[in-house]
């Protein structure tokens, strides 16, 4: 017989239909937006396959050189730093550079025209550090990739387009003219991976980009760097900046000095997507972020307020021949937030599956560039939207507006007078 | 201005009495006007005693009661239940000790619509250092004295007004307080309804020595008791 919160809660509401629905429709439509926001926001961060290791990488997207005039060069990596840093580390559990940038070709097989996709140059590292799902074959192995293999593992649209089949292991293709082996062929992988994405994946051995370089330290590829664990990041980093540090006494007989930018980056920081020239400012990101969050709770929480307020009122008398039997103010206070916090939850709920359904059906809007002409679908899957992080934050944002709405309410309900409670004054 | 008679009350059992109001006034003040709901009350009721308070509409009867009740503070002078000033208490510790102490029964009923009858009973000991079972079986032991355990899970909404009350009066000795302060509790029953709520006050006080104060207008009702007191404008006349 203990308190049943779901049913006060279900009467409480019933007692004024009109008032009811439209607090919860504001909930809804208050956790709708924010959801919408922090979903936009997870997409950049939260790991989903094949970028699934996102929590435990450091990004090296980019490398700043000073020079002698204070000029400065912000761009990628060449082989040779690649090979001077990145493949010298022996602490993370897996490293992997890539070309990074649009690399648009030609993919075509005799007798069928050409067709335009994106290609990644990537090495043997690559496959240890993504997730990607071989539906036949297997990546190209280090061996391959040190000898320049003319391998290519391709993407199931790809698949699909050149060959109307998935099963075509084995089978050659061309890029740009040059005679290709596919080696595999994985799932689709969506624009939203910055990383993973291409509709084609060779060894970047095999292409010219290894010769591609400029002021010796810059050129064409990314790093990522895995660690075993979040934990030994200090040491990856303490490792990282040795080894530049090495590079660096041999730039700084040219002239030239490398800025760091504190790199590399946890995927958080590279989520904010700053430029090769500018340094993340987590701090201020996260501040927009919040009053943005704030903005979209506080207009909310004013009216719900005032909604949770009125439906107090129909419950005074209650409340009063509570407070006559003993039932302490906090407690009175507790039990209002709990009956809020149940239609808030409820609301929410809605909310959530609202900026889910949203953000699948229109997401791309705002997420993939109107320019993508990959081959993959450009539509949003449940699982990259929903983690155990997406729904924390629904039950975060629930109830700080909960808090916020029925906070100053239930503090003064608690404090009605009992005889005029009593006499539903 | 009449001056306010103070009649030493007989202490009908040398313990402390369950009931001492000394100088008790009360003013209700608004921007303008300055109400005195009660002036200079001085009252001693024993433990175990049935006192019936009577007197016209708006005579300060039922802010009496509810200054009885701790539900209200006087604006002058003091209060002791059973001995203990609960002047100085914390809300947590006057919501305990007014628990513990008295119970109320209301004219109408003040029983909560969205609980059974068994959660409207349970509401006095839901903060008690009591588990859901020892609850439960004290909400059926109270509600078989009245004769409703056989309701226990209907709603106020699916009772009688004479059943409201007998749930009332159940919800008011739940926590088995020693006071129970009834506020014109037969005012909203028929006569034979009425005449139950009384058999079960008188019971409550006969044969379980509660104290029982009773507002009422009903002087059929009030010579039950075993005194009656009067007022008039606020001040006690008999």
């Amino acid at each position: 017989m203990k308190i049943n919160y779901l049913r006060r809660a279900w009467l409480s509401m019933c007692q004024q239909p009109l008032v009811s629905v439209v607090s919860v429709a504001g909930t809804t439509f208050a956790i709708f937006l924010i959801m919408v926001v922090v979903m936009l926001n997870e997409v950049g961060i939260a790991p989903y396959p094949p970028e699934s290791n996102r929590e435990r990488w450091l990004v090296q997207r980019y490398l700043s050189i000073k020079y002698k005039d204070n000029n400065e060069s912000n761009g990628c990596m060449s082989y040779a730093t690649v090979k001077a840093v990145m493949y010298e580390m022996t602490t993370p559990e897996a490293v992997t550079a890539f070309t990074y940038g649009n690399n648009r070709v030609s993919v075509s097989v005799p007798g069928s025209p050409a067709t335009g996709c994106e290609m990644r140059g990537v090495d043997a590292g690559f496959w240890k550090v993504m997730d990607f799902t071989f539906l036949q074959g297997a990546p190209f192995t280090q061996d391959e990739f040190e000898s320049g293999v003319t391998k290519a593992v391709i993407s199931e649209s790809m698949a699909k387009k050149i060959f109307h089949s998935t099963g075509i292991v084995g089978r050659d293709i061309r890029i740009n003219y040059t005679p290709y082996r596919v080696c595999g062929v994985v799932k689709d992988v969506t624009n939203l991976a910055p990383f993973a994405f291409a509709d084609i994946w060779v060894p970047f051995s095999s292409t010219n980009s290894i010769s591609f370089s400029w002021n010796d330290y810059m050129g064409p590829f990314s790093a990522i760097m895995l660690a075993k664990d979040k934990k030994d990041f200090k040491e990856i980093r303490e490792e990282y900046d040795r080894l530049f540090a090495k590079l660096g006494d041999e730039a700084a007989i040219n002239g030239k000095s490398f800025v760091s930018r504190g790199r590399p980056y946890t995927q958080k920081v590279e989520a904010i997507k700053a430029g090769s020239w500018e340094t993340p400012d987590v701090r201020r990101s996260d501040t927009t972020l919040w009053i943005v969050f704030m903005i979209l709770l506080i207009v909310p929480a004013v009216n719900l307020s005032s909604m949770t307020q009125s439906r107090l009122q129909q419950s005074r008398e209650e409340i009063g021949v509570r407070r006559a039997f003993g039932t302490p103010r906090y407690a009175i206070a507790i039990d209002i937030l709990i009956e809020n916090m149940l239609v808030s939850l409820f609301a929410g709920a809605i909310g959530l599956i609202l900026s889910l359904l949203f953000i699948i059906t229109y997401g791309s809007w705002f997420l993939i560039p109107a320019s993508d002409e990959s081959l993959a679908p450009t539509g949003i899957n449940i699982g990259i939207l929903f983690h155990w992080t997406t729904f924390g934050w629904a039950l975060l944002f629930c109830f700080l507006l909960n808090l916020m709405s029925s906070g100053l309410p239930s503090f003064q309900a608690a404090r009605t007078d009992i005889v005029k409670a009593l006499e539903g004054k | 201005m009449l001056q306010t008679v103070t009649s030493s009350d007989v202490n009908r059992s040398s313990a402390e009495p369950a009931i001492k109001l000394e100088g008790i006034g009360k003013i209700y003040r608004t921007d303008e006007i300055e109400t005195e709901a009660l002036e200079n009350v001085n009252l001693s009721i024993s433990k175990g005693e049935f006192v019936s308070i009577m007197g016209p509409s708006g005579c300060g009867k039922s802010t009496l009661l509810n200054i009885m009740g701790l539900l209200d503070r006087p604006s002058s002078g003091t209060i002791r239940i059973d001995g203990k000033s609960p002047e100085n208490m914390s809300d947590r510790q006057l919501s305990a000790f007014r628990s513990e102490k008295i119970g109320f029964v209301f004219q109408n009923f003040h029983l909560i619509k969205s609980l059974d009858v068994g959660g409207n009973v349970e509401i006095p000991i839901l903060y008690r250092s009591m588990n859901a079972r020892q609850r439960s079986e004290r909400v059926k032991e109270v509600l078989t004295r009245v004769d409703l355990l056989h309701r226990i899970h209907h709603f106020p909404s699916q009772l009688s007004g004479g059943q409201c009350q007998r749930v009332a009066i159940a919800r008011a000795i739940a926590g088995d307080p020693e006071i129970i302060l009834a506020d014109e509790p037969t005012g909203n029953l028929d006569s034979k309804m009425g005449a139950e709520v009384m058999d079960i006050l008188r019971s409550l006080n006969r044969h379980e020595g509660r104290t029982i104060v009773m507002v009422t207008h009903n002087e059929r009702q009030a010579a039950q008791s075993d005194r009656i007191i009067r007022f008039f404008d606020g001040r006690r006349v008999m």
